[in-house]
């Protein structure tokens, strides 16, 4: 069952100097729910921008974006907004983690801002804590962590309040190799066991590796799509 | 929800402590500024008010029909029994004051000058009067009939002090001259130019001795109830009716009016001017704080944040910080009018002769709570107007600029 369909989708820039830049040009993608997928390219062929379309972040200059079966292109910021917080999850490179709320409050925020009761907050944070490693680590702000331990807090951020969706914005980029692989295991064991659809935009080609589907973008354009 | 909210702002403000502090410090030192000078203020209208007023009169006065016009005896207050009469009916009033006032030539062995000679009864006014309060020398008595009070500055031009002789010449009701000597007894000191450079007191059955008439010229008032001070004088008229006039003390004094509005109005206006400068330096800290944390709340939108959201807590941390500045500065500001209140401030240090003017050497400054309604409403203002051009800006960016500000 698809979770995502892009149609025609396209992004140009236009600057004030009437110069445009093609970030995207008429992308077709359907992503079916579970998949485990690898949007690659070289720097500036469009995977972060597809992503930030994918996410509600940014709106195409044409073309459709259907996200479980509701047009989002037509949607205002409030109800993507809404979107964003109920089905989707995000972990961005430099994690991102809001630096004045601890560990288990990063974690918790979204629930709270999903209007979830205090002990079921508190019970899925520490379930997921437990799952990715970092139950000791509760207590500690984003500064006091290291960037493996930051990453394992936005993905267990992302994943807390159980979206259909993950879009994963060059996630191992600033870690050690050993790291990331664990946090990549990490994610397709969570994948796996929750049907979770992991979307990443990626140069690392251990992510590409480990990915069920990998769609390879050129220009803006797909240049390839493959299912493993 | 909200709780969550105002933790945000709480810490955030507490990651840049220096920043927040200087905020705090500059809310709390206008404030305390605003406060002192407003206090300032009110202590130099209020005891203008008090000198001028109970010197003179007292809530509500009484007049024969044309006196105040033409201060003649002819139009002196007659039938005073039926007027104190009507009066007993009325419970709004706690006391009344008896007055003869006329016109005479003072002379000493140096000096003579026309002045104003009032007739009172100094045991009755002695609690509601402030002539008791302000005998520079002497005794705020009339041990015998020719003992008479004069005002310092007349004292002076006279070349007389306490024990000294003085001669009254004046004209009586009849028109005949008739002069006669009296003692000084009392020299008085009311930051009234009026009383202290040309009024003479003595007693009020000599007053009425001298000037042949059993009558007085006018009848103050005391009223229970300031507040109801219009109401009580319309009263009164309606009980004694077209031959009298009778005037609140603000009818009385139009300058005094004009001059406690005037000052509100100049105290209002540096109100304004202080939070509209307080409010331009807010809205450049607030547009720091907000441009320094783009990325940050890009990132709150991008996980589900809503703008309005977002503005809650930029709000909160506005609140936070006007608050404390708030209760900061209202503390000291009271802290200091206590101070003040107790010491006076001295004029006298920035130059002399504020008498001149009616403005007393020392000032005793009020501390009213209603010196912090004005700044409380005002620091509630700020918060919410100072945080809207900077979320302005921060609503204009779609979430992925806010990612990638720069």
């Amino acid at each position: 069952m698809s979770i995502i369909t892009l149609s025609s989708v396209s992004k140009i820039y236009s600057e004030k100097t009437a110069r445009k830049t093609v970030a995207l040009e008429n992308i077709n993608l359907e992503v079916n729910e579970g998949e485990f997928l690898a949007i690659s390219g070289p720097s500036g062929s469009g995977k972060t921008t597809l992503l930030n379309m994918i996410g509600g972040l940014d709106s195409p200059s044409n073309g459709r974006i259907i996200l479980n079966n509701k047009d989002i292109t037509t949607l205002k910021e409030n109800a993507l907004s809404h979107i964003r917080l109920h089905q989707i999850g995000f972990i961005f490179q430099a994690y991102n983690l809001i630096p004045v709320l601890t560990a288990l409050e990063n974690m918790e925020y979204i629930l709270m801002l999903q209007r979830i009761k205090k002990e079921e907050r508190q019970a899925r944070v520490k379930d997921v804590a437990f799952r990715l490693g970092i139950d000791d680590l509760l207590d500690k702000r984003p500064s006091e962590m290291s960037g493996g331990q930051q990453q394992r807090v936005a993905i267990a951020r992302a994943i807390v309040s159980k979206p259909k969706l993950i879009l994963a914005d060059e996630p191992t980029a600033n870690l050690d190799s050993k790291t990331g692989e664990i946090l990549l295991d990490l994610m397709r064991e969570l994948n796996e066991e929750h049907a979770m659809t992991f979307i990443f935009a990626t140069h690392d080609s251990s992510v590409i590796k480990k990915a069920k589907r990998h769609v390879s973008l050129l220009d803006g354009m797909v240049k390839d799509d493959q299912a493993k | 929800m909200n709780s969550l909210m105002v933790i945000l702002a709480f810490r955030n403000l507490a990651r840049n402590r220096v920043r927040t502090t200087m905020v705090i410090a500059m809310i709390a030192s206008s404030l305390t500024l605003l406060m002192y000078f407003q206090g300032f203020m009110d202590g130099i209208i209020e005891q203008m008010t008090k000198d001028t007023v109970r010197s003179e009169t007292s809530d509500i006065t009484i007049y024969g029909k044309k006196y105040r016009k033409e201060k003649d005896l002819n139009n002196r207050l007659t039938h005073k029994k039926y007027v104190l009469k009507k009066l007993s009916y009325l419970d709004s009033i706690e006391e009344h004051f008896e007055r003869l006032e006329h016109d005479a030539m003072i002379a000493s062995p140096y000096y003579s000058q026309g002045i104003k000679v009032i007739g009172l009864e100094s045991e009755k006014e002695k609690d509601d009067f402030i002539l008791s309060t302000r005998i520079k020398e002497g005794d705020y008595s009339f041990p015998n009939e020719n003992a008479i009070w004069i005002g310092h500055a007349l004292a002076e031009k006279l070349g007389t002090g306490i024990q000294r002789k003085l001669v009254l010449t004046v004209q009586d009701s009849k028109g005949e001259i008739i002069g006669e000597a009296f003692r000084v007894t009392a020299i008085i000191q009311t930051n009234n130019p009026k009383i202290d450079r040309a009024s003479a007191f003595i007693s009020l059955t000599k007053a009425q001795a001298l000037f042949n008439v059993p009558d007085i010229t006018q009848l103050s008032i005391k009223i229970h109830d300031q507040k109801r001070l219009r109401e009580v004088r319309d009263t009164i008229q309606d009980e004694i009716g077209n031959h009298y006039e009778v005037f609140t003390w603000r009818q009385l004094f139009p300058s005094l009016q004009f001059m406690e509005t005037a000052t509100q109005s100049y105290i209002k206006i540096s109100y304004v001017i202080m939070f509209i400068i307080m409010m331009i330096g807010f809205v450049g800290v607030i547009m720091m704080s907000i441009m320094e944390r783009v990325r940050e709340f890009g990132i709150m939108m991008a996980i589900g944040h809503k703008f309005k959201q977002v503005s809650l807590i930029v709000f909160w941390e506005s609140l936070m910080m006007s608050f404390l500045g708030f209760l900061i500065g209202t503390t000291l500001g009271f802290g200091l009018l206590y101070i003040v209140n107790q010491t006076g401030v001295n004029l006298n240090i920035f130059g002399q002769g504020f008498e001149q003017f009616g403005i007393a050497s020392i000032i005793y400054p009020p501390m009213k709570i209603a010196y912090c309604f004005t700044p409380l409403l005002a620091v509630i203002i700020t918060s919410i107007l100072s945080i809207i051009w900077p979320l302005r800006i921060l609503y204009k960016l779609k979430p992925i600029q806010s990612i990638q500000f720069n």
